[in-house]
Order: structure tokens, then sequence, then C-alpha cells
């Protein structure tokens, strides 16, 4: 049994298989194949790739990627007003979309005691909510509302860049119906987006093509 | 000759953000890995995009390295001949590959010589003997799977041979591979 599972690491570390979502002993057995194998790759005589190509990599990573999102995104600040403004907003957006969608209705209802924070996750053409997120910074707890469906064959991801952080950090797919995160950390302003993959996901473990974003507010 | 920069504290550096530190991992490494997703994609604007794919994910991910449980070397080449093989998966690769049986058996002559290992070491000697202990197809198939980046298909095309009796090929091959790497 762990023969054979070690026999898969080694495929998996010769790219037989896709990595994608390997257990810890799992990741530990890939690289210590990786690592055997690692040798052959310095054989290889080197090649100097070309002059553009770090100019290329210093785009992708660099954080002025994001402010222009952090502009367009400051719109909806001033949309998410009230719990009951966002939770209309989704409803009436879902119907707009003729998408079924499961809200458990406990989870939408205003608890005006509790502070709230919520990220409401909005096409960046047609303004249509994607994802809700509700956040209690107190317990820590958040519940993930998917409001839309990916397109056959294709996967929505979650993603989020932390604050102080430039590059995004795939949360998963989107699930299919709200489900509560615990050990949930966001701040005011995080960033919180939707991306459309191949089925399965990001291959690349960045968004492939960013369709929705929003922010985290605090809803009084 | 310039000294090899460290590149675990290069890459701990980076997890910190720290750009200057990314950019000498890339001025340092950047021809060795480049060398890896060219092999395997076979074309150049393709075996780039695999190369800046990797570099953005060494970026992003450098946080996750542990230098405990292997080198920085072996840990970004994963990455490269990773991306590499998703850009060929979605992409296809380019013309070099495939085209027919003599371009495969120049793709085989030109595989790096093992048997007079450029770099690596002590580890590269052992892992040369114990390849040289497989069957002969066994070890041209790992090679071909390492460099190349051949699939199952890719194999089971190039030996006439269906995919399990491929998977049971390689799997065999593993076993002795891993067997005489830990018995010395």
């Amino acid at each position: 049994m762990s023969e054979d599972r070690n026999l898969d690491a080694a495929e998996r570390a010769l790219g037989l298989d896709p990595k994608g979502f390997e257990s810890a002993d799992d990741a530990a057995l890939t690289a210590a194949w990786e690592e055997r194998l690692a040798p052959l790759a310095e054989q290889l005589e080197p090649v100097e790739p070309p002059e553009g190509l770090w100019t290329r990599i210093e785009a992708a990573i660099a954080p002025s990627n994001l402010s222009a999102d952090v502009v367009e995104l400051a719109a909806y600040k001033k949309r998410a007003t009230t719990w009951r403004t966002i939770a209309a907003f989704a409803t009436a957006a879902a119907a707009a979309m003729a998408l079924f969608i499961f809200v458990p209705t406990s989870t939408v209802a205003p608890t005006p005691e509790a502070q709230k924070y919520v990220a409401v996750v909005t096409h960046d053409q047609n303004g249509q909510a994607g994802l809700i997120i509700e956040i209690e910074p107190s317990t820590g707890r958040a519940t993930v509302i998917p409001v839309t469906a990916p397109p056959t064959g294709q996967s929505y991801e979650m993603w989020t860049i932390p604050t102080g952080e430039t590059a995004p950090v795939s949360l998963g797919l989107l699930p299919q119906n709200a489900v509560a995160r615990t050990n949930f950390v966001a701040d005011v302003d995080q960033i919180f987006a939707i991306s459309l993959e191949p089925a399965g996901g990001s291959p690349t473990g960045q968004p492939t093509q960013p369709l929705y974003h929003g922010r985290v507010v605090r809803v009084d | 000759m310039s000294p090899e920069p460290d590149l675990s504290a290069l890459l701990a550096a980076t997890a910190k953000r720290d750009r200057a530190a990314f950019q000498a991992i890339y001025a340092a490494h950047s021809s060795k890995l480049f060398a890896v997703t060219l092999r395997i994609c076979r074309d150049r604007a393709i075996a780039e995009d695999a190369l800046q794919d990797a570099f953005v994910e060494i970026w992003r991910k450098a946080e996750g390295f542990d230098p405990a449980r292997g080198k920085a070397g072996a840990w970004m080449a994963a990455i490269a001949r990773n991306r590499a093989i998703d850009q060929i998966r979605r992409r296809g690769r380019g013309p070099a590959f495939g085209s027919g049986g003599d371009d495969d058996d120049d793709a085989m002559a030109a595989l790096p010589d093992l048997s007079a290992p450029r770099d690596g070491g002590a580890e590269m000697i052992a892992l040369a003997q114990c390849l040289d202990r497989l069957e002969p197809r066994d070890k041209e198939m790992v090679l071909l799977a390492y460099y190349e980046g051949y699939s199952r298909e890719d194999l089971s095309a190039r030996y006439d041979a269906p995919v399990n009796t491929i998977k049971t090929w390689l799997r065999r091959g593993l076993i002795a591979l891993r067997g005489c790497l830990e018995t010395g």
C-alpha cells in the first residue's frame, strides 16, 4: 500500500500525473522523488533565456498590477452599505442570471448586534455578484456563499490577496453551495476574486482569467 | 568562475518579498531552468512561457521551500518541469517532437551522456549507476519522461505497447531505481 503511494509519488514527480491535490505526506514523497531525479536536470547544457523575459516576470509579480483593481473596486464599497442591500443585491443578481442558488436563510438574516464584515465579489464588466463572503472577525468564522456557476467543463476558483501581499492566493474552487469556513482571516479592504479556470482549477497556481473582484467592507 | 550563489538563502529572502534576491536567483539559475523547459516544450515561445510561469511560481511559493527537505536547485527544477509539462499538455509541443521515428531516435541520441556527467557530483554518479542497472528500455522510459516530458500515452506510442503495460514497466523501473539508490 505505502509502496503504491510511493510509486504514485514517483510518477507525479516525473510529471505523469497531475500533482493537484496531494496530502502533506504524499507531497513529501513526491518531493523526495524530485530530489532523487534532480541531478538529471543538471546535465543539460544551460541556455540563456531571451533578454525580455525577466521584464515579463517582473511585470507578472508587480504590485502595480493590483492597484488598478483597487481603484475599480472603490466603487463597490459605496454600494455595500448595509447587509440588507447586499442580500437583496445578491438575490436580484441570482434571479437575473436564472441560476439555482442555495443560501441558508440563517446566514443571510441580519443579526444587528454582531459586528460583521462582508466581501461582495462582483463581475468586472456587468457588476453581477459572483460570491459573497460573510466574515465574523470575533470568531474567525466565515460563510462563503456562491451566487454563480461556471460554464460547463470549466471551474471557478476563489482567490484572495492578503493585506500587504502582492500575489493572489488560491482559496480553492468556488463551492456549489454555501459553506462555512473557520479560522478565516481577512482585513478590511482585503481583495477577493474569482477566476475562470480549466476544469479542476488553475494549472499554474495563478488566476488564468480573473473575472470577479471585491473587497472586504464593514457592515453596520 | 564566480562562486555559486547560495540559492537557499536567496529563496528565504525571496519569501520575504525581496525582489533583489529574486532577481539574483533569476540571474544565477534561469539558464539552467530554460534548458529544462526548452527540452520539454521543443519550442522557444512555449518554453519561455513555461519559464515565466515557473519563476512566478517560485516567487509565490518561495515561503514553502524547506531546505531541510531538499536542495533549492531540485525544488526549482521540479517547478520548471511541471510548468513546462502543463504548457505542452495544454498547447501541444513544438514541431521538433514526435514527428517520426528518426526524430525520436535523435531525441534519444541527444539526451545528455550520463556516463560523463557535467554536474551533480556524487549524487549524479550514484543515479547514473543505478539507471544503468535498469532494463535498458525502463531506463530509457524514465529518461524520456524526465527530460522530454513524455506522457504514458507518448511512451505507449513510442514502444507500441498498451498504456497499462507502460505503467507496469515504469513502476518496475522506479522500484528498482529506488532500491538501488537506497542501498548505495
